[in-house]
């Protein structure tokens, strides 16, 4: 099957003091396997708890029902302990801000070989192999002493190349990027945008590509998916989309973009 | 008399990230030969990335940062030899609004309270009801509803409270207004929102701003000439249409290629 | 400016709008945690027994019954706790008893929040030198063997009530100011008291109207911690004798009797313990469920 990720009916509701809110109201999608997908939106629009519930790091108070079907596997009916063999392994995550994302008291070696030595058992020296590879891949340089600095001593476009390092130690088959790039600089974002399509042309992995800059979204995403108050605007190709918007709501959107960015 | 507002020549500041007893004590320099002048009218855009100096620039200009060396001269006047009388009334005249809409309020103030602080400052004479009034009408202006008066800034949204921010700024009448990252944090169509009470704000009350952000396209939309600032210093300075259409520096071409475009008109 | 035209019904309608304040949301969410509830209900209940209950009995807290000495706890003859070893009345005396520790435990605590807050703040906000040289004033106070000064203090002035609410206030005030200053100095660094400074605010209305606001909340949650420590004080103080005077009492004073007698008669440790021990644990529960209802972690 060419299909990766198939989601079906997807709700998500969480349980607050002032009620229960419709976090993500009956959506459907399906990524092949090799695209990026992007989800466009603005904030409140669903679009991060679509991912946070397929994976199973929603809050306590959020509940998630649907379908989403993984590499042929429901996730939706699997329990924590499956999900989090899943999760690190088969799909990789890459969150907005690096620096808390990392783990602040460890070095960058360790914890590139934590995820390796956790999921695929590997030896040390084994891990330690794959994170020279998967450094060269996030393009950062090959120095001994890099290995061994810690987060605060990176910096943010660093940082952020680490953790998509992290993210590639078990060969995924999926990564998750929620605003990878809203906290960096515009030329980093450059950088990294351009690893996400390396990523895409040599390795073969899907990518959902999560945020609220269209552009960002536009440079690396071959789907779109445009999400607002929960539901799905619009989907389809992205550059059809983008081009000829069928929804106002997406023709208003767009027409937020600063024109000079057209 | 100057037609400059403001004339900034050579500033200098540096931060101390090292106190050594024995040894020289260690400065990250911030700033470095800072030469700028701000015209009546115009809007000054200042782009640059993390750590280039933005809103140290910013605070110095107001003085709330020390600076090492160099003249800032306001309204023709050196701001180090300011009295406390003319320091009041620079306080007045130049304002500044902030990047995070909710921080740069107090979270235990009403938005009526908030917005009302400045008139208590310079108008002693204001009776409660003529501030209150005074109040809904700058909330009108800035497309804020009157019914949010008693309200607290966590009930508001991010661009409601940027509109706070932006009532308390103006509702002195200032001269300047120094805009640092104001619709950063805001989503995409407040951002466009917010941007365009601005420039309503700009023509109607003839107010000369000096607007920072990182965000090229925004700072094109709304400034007449552009500075790019890179690691403290100046790499760049001309017209709008000249910096963005016709870029001269390395920096600054590398800067424009590097945001990300649609291919299309929309 | 073209100002609209208000009606004063429409300036009535805006202003009554009332929005939620952190404060109230907080107190909600006390509300919501069953043992401050219960904690609140059972502290209002033993302030409002000590401040009236004492009006619905018979007996008063000073009348001495020869014929009644060392009685234990019983209904008919209308002493419910009993008696002491002068005939009194020991449910009245706790009652008053209270009214002398709740007093002192909440003025005392008084005394030390005001100077506590102005010290600290001033500390916390001027920074610098002045903060440094009016610290270490703190610490070498702190290391201070209190109890001796309140002593000497006694000693000198004799056992007046009210110089025991200043003793014991002046004391406890260096913790207040070592919380509130280092609090100040967390909120001094943010954005809207750098906003306030921009629009030229003066540093007295900047600590008064910005700073104390958002204090408030940690001043709170000590305010419920100290008052507990400032009666456990008095109670000691009382217990080496050097507390209040007859006829005066209080439950220092009681547990301090009440020890004596335990073997004899049981009742009058035991009950003015009760009452101590139920209105500290009510006020150590307040105390927990004030610091997570100000501690909101939806925002």
């Amino acid at each position: 099957m060419n299909t990766i990720l198939n989601v079906k009916n997807l709700s998500v509701n969480f349980n607050t003091t002032q009620g229960i809110i419709k976090a993500v109201d009956n959506i459907s999608f399906s990524i092949k396997k090799g695209d990026c997908l992007g989800i466009a939106g603005e904030s409140g629009s669903g679009k991060t708890q679509t991912f946070f519930s397929i994976t199973g790091i929603l809050s306590d108070n959020g509940s998630a029902k649907g379908i989403a079907e993984f590499d042929n596997v429901d996730l939706l009916k699997l329990n924590e302990k499956q999900l989090s063999k899943i999760r690190g392994k088969k799909i990789g995550f890459i969150f907005q801000d690096p620096m808390t994302s990392l783990t602040p008291h460890m070095n960058i070696e360790n914890q590139l070989i934590e995820v390796s030595m956790t999921h695929d058992k590997n030896n040390k020296n084994d891990a330690l192999m794959k994170s020279k590879e998967v450094l060269d891949i996030v393009k950062l340089p090959r120095i001994e002493n890099l290995l061994k600095k810690y987060p605060h001593e990176l910096s943010g476009g660093m940082r952020q190349r680490v953790m998509i390092g992290i993210s590639l130690m078990c060969d995924p088959l999926f990564i998750i990027a929620d605003e990878p790039t809203t906290a960096l600089d515009v030329t980093t974002q450059k950088e990294i945008l351009k690893i996400f399509n390396d990523l895409k042309k040599y390795k073969n992995i899907t990518i959902a590509l999560i945020s609220h800059n269209i552009g960002v979204i536009s440079e690396v995403a071959d789907k779109i998916l445009i999400m607002n108050k929960g539901k799905v605007i619009e989907k389809g190709n992205c550059q059809e989309v983008l081009i000829s918007p069928k929804h106002e709501y997406t023709k208003h959107l767009l027409s937020c973009v600063p024109k000079w960015m057209k | 008399m100057s037609h400059y507002l403001l004339e900034v020549k050579d500033l200098n500041c540096k931060f101390e990230i090292e106190r050594n007893l024995f040894s020289k004590n260690k400065y990250l320099h911030v700033l470095n030969n800072i030469n700028f002048s701000l015209k009546k009218g115009s809007t000054l855009g200042v782009v640059g990335e993390s750590g280039c100096g933005k809103t140290t620039l910013c605070k110095t200009l107001l003085n709330l940062n020390n600076k090492e060396r160099g003249e800032i001269i306001w309204f023709s006047k050196n701001i180090d030899k300011f009295t406390k009388k003319e320091f009041k009334h620079f306080r007045k005249k130049v304002q500044i609004i902030f990047q995070d809409p909710y921080g740069s309020l107090n979270p235990r103030m009403t938005i009526g309270s908030i917005i009302s602080e400045p008139l208590g400052i310079y108008k002693k004479e204001n009776n409660k009801k003529s501030k209150t009034l005074k109040v809904l009408d700058i909330m009108e202006r800035v497309g804020l509803s009157d019914m949010l008066f008693n309200r607290f800034p966590h009930e508001l949204s991010g661009g409601q409270c940027q509109r706070v921010g932006i009532a308390r700024s103006i509702i002195n009448e200032p001269d300047v207004l120094i805009c640092d990252e104001p619709v950063s944090s805001l989503d995409l169509s407040v951002q466009s929102q917010i941007l365009d009470l601005l420039k309503t704000l700009k023509s109607k009350l003839n107010i000369t701003m000096l607007f920072v952000s990182h965000d090229l396209a925004v700072v094109k939309s709304i400034s007449d000439e552009v500075m790019v600032l890179k690691e403290g210093e100046i790499v760049e300075k001309s017209s709008a249409e000249e910096v963005f259409n016709n870029p001269k520096h390395r920096y600054t071409k590398k800067l424009i290629s590097s945001v990300p475009k649609i291919n299309d008109i929309g | 400016m073209n100002t609209k035209h208000y009606s004063k019904d429409d300036l009535d309608n805006i202003l009554s709008v009332k929005g939620n304040s952190l404060y109230s949301d907080a107190f909600k969410r006390l509300l919501r945690n069953k043992a401050s509830l219960i904690s609140l209900i059972v502290l209002s209940l033993i302030t409002l027994l000590s401040f009236f209950g004492p009006y619905l009995l018979q007996y008063d807290f000073y009348e001495t019954d020869w014929n009644s000495i060392y009685l234990p706890p019983n209904i008919e003859n209308g002493h419910y706790f009993g008696t002491d070893g002068n005939g009194r009345d020991l449910l009245v005396r706790i009652l008053y008893g209270g009214r002398l520790s709740l007093s002192i435990g909440i003025i005392a605590t008084l005394v030390s929040v005001s100077i506590g807050v102005t010290y600290g703040t001033i500390a916390g906000y001027i920074g610098g030198k002045v903060d440094t040289i009016m610290m270490r004033i703190v610490e070498i106070l702190y290391a201070m063997p209190y109890l001796i000064f309140v002593i000497i203090l006694m000693v000198v002035f004799g056992r007046n009530i009210y110089l025991l609410f200043i003793a014991i206030g002046a004391v406890e005030w260096l913790t207040m100011a070592r919380i509130v200053r280092g609090q100040t100095i967390s909120i001094k660094e943010k954005e809207f008291i750098e906003a306030s400074k921009s629009l030229g605010q003066s540093s007295l209305l900047i600590i008064i109207k910005h700073i104390i606001p958002n204090l408030a909340g940690t001043i709170i949650v000590y305010i419920t911690l100290m008052v507990p420590s400032v009666i456990i004080l008095e109670s000691f103080l009382s217990f080496l004798g050097l507390g209040v005077q007859e006829p005066l009492t209080s439950w220092g004073v009681l547990i301090s009797e009440g020890a004596r007698e335990m073997e004899t008669a049981w009742w009058l440790l035991i009950f003015p313990g009760l009452f101590m021990v139920l209105t500290l644990a009510s006020l150590n529960f307040i105390g927990d469920g004030l610091r997570d209802a100000l501690d909101p972690k939806e925002y």
